[in-house]
């Protein structure tokens, strides 16, 4: 048996080289998406690093700014904490040859650091014994490092009180660095840098790195410290001023999970495809293999050996072919988004899983396909292969499918309640496009009809042909377009929500952070910035001034939870810096105004209040009722923040100095206010840096982001186009008949080339038809879920632009995977063809 | 005069692997407007390849062959697919027709091909469909209809371009005895109304009886070339379907 199944296949190798390429195809479309998603969820971990690095308590002066290091006597915590470290931290510009950057310098004790702490600084850092830096040496991040162009053993000059030379004992990977600090720069010795910067003896911050996580961890050093910390100081957990909210990304996260498990659904019909294709072409050998007396159970067994022995080799080739394509797709995403790449690492786990996951889902399929087809009778092999019109509808696939979209809905229903996980998304979204694709069939003809009226196919010949040829197998024409249909689900669903997540995230910086130039404090705590503070005065009076607003971030506790309280002004002529949900600017600046605050819609969630509700600010131990007037999408320190006008948080708890001040400037007067500012800068140890500069660091780390889920898209498209190309060529194959016969009675070659590209681009209307409609459910149920997930939902608009380019991509996609079967076609011989019929 | 149809020492070697298995081996013959032509011989005597090489539908190794006294051998595979779009009409043992279209539908297809407009191509493939007797199946896909009314439909859209020649290659053999006549009667009345020219490729006895001339065919030659003088009639069927009693 298995022997005539080989002999099949070695007298059809066009027909077996398909078959395989399917399998890649299929390995190769879950290696290169789980590649891919795996990448871009690692750039989600390095940016939710950046914010969180090791889980981390630090002890820090109440009011900002640092503290004498001596003024802390704290117990022993040797067996409670991983390490203890002392960090001062100042702004500087790094300098190597022509190269230029602004970084931070990072003191922590090198040359003190007893065995303990140096052993863990080495483990995190990634050190050997040889790489601990000595005097004059230092450690340099790797995102500073690739700015300044500069390798391990130069010589990199940092602007303290004038320029000195550290020499770079290693460069440490961004997100090596992270597990640390959240500032990038250089980290060099607490006592060179005290000495250097004139602050003997303070620190900006005692970080205590935590044994793990957990909120009990935090509670346990919390409560054993409290009685120690000094009433100026405070504990608070590690937090960066202002980051990218790891909840935010959470709904992109989904939209990933969403794609890997698209990736699957490719692979399953892709297989589901080929298989259907060559066990229906073959029934005549199998009948008359029935008719030598095999029984049916001998020919599904040497049919699941076959398909065994087939989707190992392809996986194989498509585990070697899926690493490639996720390469490549990440290097050219990388290279035309201008994005940082990041580091590449490969699932291995998830590898293996496809490794074992591909055959398993082979087997499945070809059970799945032969249960679908009646049992070969042997009397078949008598018979001509005919073709059956089938004019009924197909109502159980409509049944199922509306089964299917009911579930869906009613889950997302579930998940919006929160009576179900917002994880849960993954399944309802492909519950979802199941249920289109078994409604693809149905609408088939009626779509067609609609194409004929409007394109009028009748005109041409060939059009008219294409047009048969797919409605008489209305079954392989879904299961061709449904490739489509899955491809445009990941574009339109993920770039929709990837595209709004993102713009979310640069409307909320911008929004609340306008200006043209930034004075970021980096030296003293008391650094005044209020009316009568001569820098204030400075900055009022410079030419071109619009407006000028003194930011401070404060940490309190609300319910438990640290929490960041952004102080702020509302200068009239500035633009109101939050939209709270349902709700006018004007009401909104009534109630800031009145002493409200607008809390973040992640921390609304968490503490399970709404505008309205009261709430304790705990400062230095002082409670300060106030009440809820709005709430927003708030991402700084992970979206558990909230807004205080700066007059009321001075009356609430004695707020002074400032951390950022933001400037508008007319563009004219720019420059010169640089310059202005530039001359006083050293005196108050401020960092400067242009609102333009500022965006265009946030909008290269969204970049990065961004980079990696369009990989993730592009795989899908590429290999939703292989798909098409395999199936279109298998169905050519088929079609070899019709086509000889077609040029036999005249047809020349380039009316088949042409009958064979409008099948293609039919099934791309088609493809593209449902595919919309599956988009726009997936990003119904992401944006659904993100209720669920964010406590809000972000706000969007439909991108009709990425639909149109999507759907004309789909029908570029479909015309070049069409050109090789519709150039095979218009070569065929008639001759050969009525030979071997 | 110029024959309508001539092959010059038609020679073709087909390579099967390593084996090389002459299929024609320098044949030449001459058919004139109006003739009906039988090829017999055995199976692989090359009655099928000369066909081939007939209707353009191959080039032969060596020799030439001319219709309407140009040659169509060394035509470019444009010319040659026109030429046999509108000069040269096909029936084949195995019906051909295409399975999702109507027969009006399938009898159309050269003409749309030809890129004649449809409502100008649906009275001409009515009327051909009517001259085989089958204008009452036009709106019936070929799995509604019997071998024989398939067959009839395969000659319909051979004969809508008005072909300077038909060729058919065992246009009986998928056919039971009464169908096989009809279709015998139809070929022969084509010949007697419209001067059909007809080269018929068969095993079948009772379709050469029918012809004018018969060729028989060995190893790639042609063996015999008679000419039949009575053609075996006894009922004949003429253009439009109608069973008349013609005897002989």
């Amino acid at each position: 048996m298995l022997l005539v199944l080989w002999q099949h296949w070695l007298q059809r190798p066009t027909r077996f080289f398909f078959t395989l390429l399917s399998l890649v195809l299929s390995t190769a479309t879950l290696v290169g998406i789980i590649v891919a998603s795996h990448n871009a969820r690692s750039s989600f971990r390095e940016l939710s690093s950046a914010v969180q690095g090791l889980p981390s308590l630090d002890i820090a002066n109440a009011q900002g700014g640092r503290f004498e290091l001596a003024s802390l006597e704290l117990p022993s915590l040797h067996s409670d904490v991983q390490a203890a470290l002392p960090t001062l931290i100042r702004g500087s510009i790094l300098r190597f040859k022509e190269q230029k950057a602004r970084g931070s310098l990072i003191g922590i004790p090198i040359s003190e650091a007893d065995l303990p702490l140096r052993s863990f600084l080495q483990k995190n850092f990634e050190l050997d014994d040889s790489q601990w830096p000595g005097q004059d040496e230092c450690l340099i991040s790797a995102l500073i490092a690739s700015q300044l162009k500069v390798s391990e053993g130069d010589s990199v000059q940092c602007l303290v009180r004038g320029f000195k030379k550290l020499r770079v004992k290693k460069i440490v990977a961004a997100n090596t660095w992270n597990r640390i600090s959240s500032e990038h720069g250089m980290v060099v010795d607490l006592p060179w840098l005290q000495k250097a910067t004139a602050l003997s003896g303070q620190v900006d911050r005692y970080r205590l790195f935590l044994n793990d996580d957990s909120e009990l961890e935090k509670k346990r050093i919390s409560d054993r410290l409290s009685q120690h910390v000094p009433e100026q100081l405070m504990l608070k957990e590690r937090t960066n001023t202002v980051g990218l909210a790891d909840d935010l990304l959470k709904s992109t996260e989904l939209g990933l999970s969403f794609a890997s498990a698209l990736a699957v659904a490719m692979a399953a019909y892709i297989l589901l495809n080929t298989t259907r294709m060559n066990l229906a072409e073959r029934r005549p050998y199998f009948a008359i293999l029935r008719c030598l007396g095999a029984t049916t159970q001998q020919v599904i067994r040497a049919v699941v050996f076959e398909a065994l022995a087939i989707s190992l080799v392809g996986v194989v080739f498509g585990l070697v072919a899926g690493l490639g394509l996720g390469v490549i797709m990440r290097r050219v995403l990388s290279g035309v988004l201008q994005a940082p790449p990041g580091n590449f690492s490969v699932p291995w786990f998830a590898l293996i899983a496809i490794a074992l996951f591909i055959p398993c889902l082979t087997l499945f399929v070809v059970w799945f396909a032969q249960k679908q087809q009646e049992a070969v009778s042997p009397l078949e092999s008598f018979r001509e292969p005919t073709i059956v019109e089938n004019t009924r509808l197909p109502w159980k696939s409509i049944r199922n499918g509306f089964v299917l979209w009911l579930a869906s809905f009613f889950g997302l229903y579930c998940v919006r309640l929160e009576w179900l996980p917002a994880e849960w998304g993954v399944g309802i979204g492909l519950l979802s496009l199941l249920a289109y694709l078994l409604w693809l069939p149905t609408g088939l003809v009626p779509l067609i009809w609609i194409i004929d009226r409007l394109a009028n196919l009748s005109r041409g010949f060939p059009l008219e042909v294409a047009k048969y040829q797919l409605i008489r197998r209305p079954e392989r024409t879904s299961l061709n377009a449904g490739f489509l249909v899955i491809s445009l689900c990941g574009a339109v669903g993920l770039g929709q929500s990837l595209m709004s997540n993102t713009a979310e995230i640069k409307r909320w910086y911008y929004r609340t952070l306008p200006g043209d130039l930034f004075l970021i404090n980096t030296r003293t705590p008391s650094l005044l910035i209020d009316s009568e503070d001569p820098l204030r005065e400075l900055v009022e009076q410079l030419p071109g001034v619009h407006w000028s607003n003194a930011i401070r971030f404060v940490w309190c506790q609300v319910d438990q939870k640290t929490v960041m309280c952004l102080v702020r002004e509302f200068p009239d002529a500035a633009p109101f810096p939050t939209e709270p949900k349902g709700m006018s600017t004007e009401k909104a600046r009534a109630l800031i105004d009145g002493d409200q605050v607008i809390i973040g819609s992640i921390l609304a969630k968490k503490l399970g209040k709404k505008a309205g509700d009261g709430l304790t600010i705990t400062v230095n131990g002082r409670a300060f009722p106030t009440t809820i007037g709005g709430v927003n999408a708030n991402f700084a320190n992970g979206g558990m923040s909230f807004i205080i006008k700066r007059s009321t948080a001075q009356r609430f708890f004695e707020v002074t100095g400032f951390d950022w001040v933001a400037i508008s400037v007319a563009p004219e007067h720019l420059d010169a206010a640089e310059k202005a500012l530039e001359s006083v800068k050293e005196q108050y140890g401020f960092e400067m840096r242009r609102g333009s500069e500022m965006r265009q660091g946030v909008e290269q780390t969204i970049s990065g982001v961004t980079a990696g889920i369009w990989c993730v898209v592009f795989i899908s498209f590429i290999t939703g186009g292989f798909g098409i190309a395999t199936t279109l060529a298998m169905n050519m194959l088929e079609q070899a008949r019709d086509f000889s016969l077609l040029r036999i009675v005249g047809a020349s070659r380039g009316q088949l080339m042409l009958t064979v590209l409008v099948q293609a681009w039919l099934l791309g209307v088609i493809g593209v038809a449902f595919g919309m409609f599956g988009g726009i459910t997936t990003v119904l149920v992401i944006y659904g879920c993100s209720e669920a997930l964010l406590g809000y939902t972000p706000e969007f608009e439909w991108n009709f632009l990425l639909m149109a380019s999507s759907a004309l991509g789909t029908l570029a996609i479909v015309t070049i995977a069409a050109w090789l079967p519709a150039w095979n076609a218009s070569k065929i011989n008639p001759v050969e063809h009525l030979t071997y019929e | 005069m110029e024959p309508l149809l001539r092959a010059i020492d038609v020679t073709k070697t087909y390579q099967m692997g390593t084996v090389a298995h002459p299929a024609l081996r320098g044949v030449s013959l001459e058919i004139e407007k109006g003739e009906f032509v039988a090829i017999i011989g055995p199976s692989g005597s090359g009655k099928s390849t000369l066909l081939h090489m007939l209707g353009g539908l191959d080039r032969p190794d060596t020799g030439d062959v001319h219709l309407e006294g140009k040659s169509i051998s060394n035509l470019d595979e444009n010319s040659q697919t026109l030429l046999r779009r509108r000069r040269i009409g096909f029936v084949f043992q195995k019906v051909h027709l295409l399975p999702m279209l109507k027969a009006i539908e399938n009898v159309m297809v050269p003409m749309r091909l030809d890129g004649l407009h449809i409502n100008l191509a649906r009275p001409k493939a009515i009327s051909a469909l009517e001259s085989v007797g089958m204008g009452n199946k036009q709106s019936n896909r070929p799995g509604e209809l019997s071998g024989g009314e398939a067959q009839r439909v395969a000659i319909a859209r051979a004969l809508v371009m008005s072909p300077a020649i038909l060729l058919a290659d065992e246009p009986t053999g998928a056919l039971d005895s009464a169908n096989s006549r009809i279709v015998i009667e139809l070929f022969r009345a084509l010949v007697a109304e419209k001067g059909q020219t007809l080269v018929i490729v068969t095993h079948d006895a009772s379709v050469a009886d029918a012809a004018d001339r018969v060729i028989k065919m060995r190893d790639g030659r042609i063996v015999d070339d008679s000419t039949n003088a009575v053609p075996a009639i006894a009922v004949g069927i003429t253009m439009g379907g109608k069973v008349s009693r013609k005897g002989t």
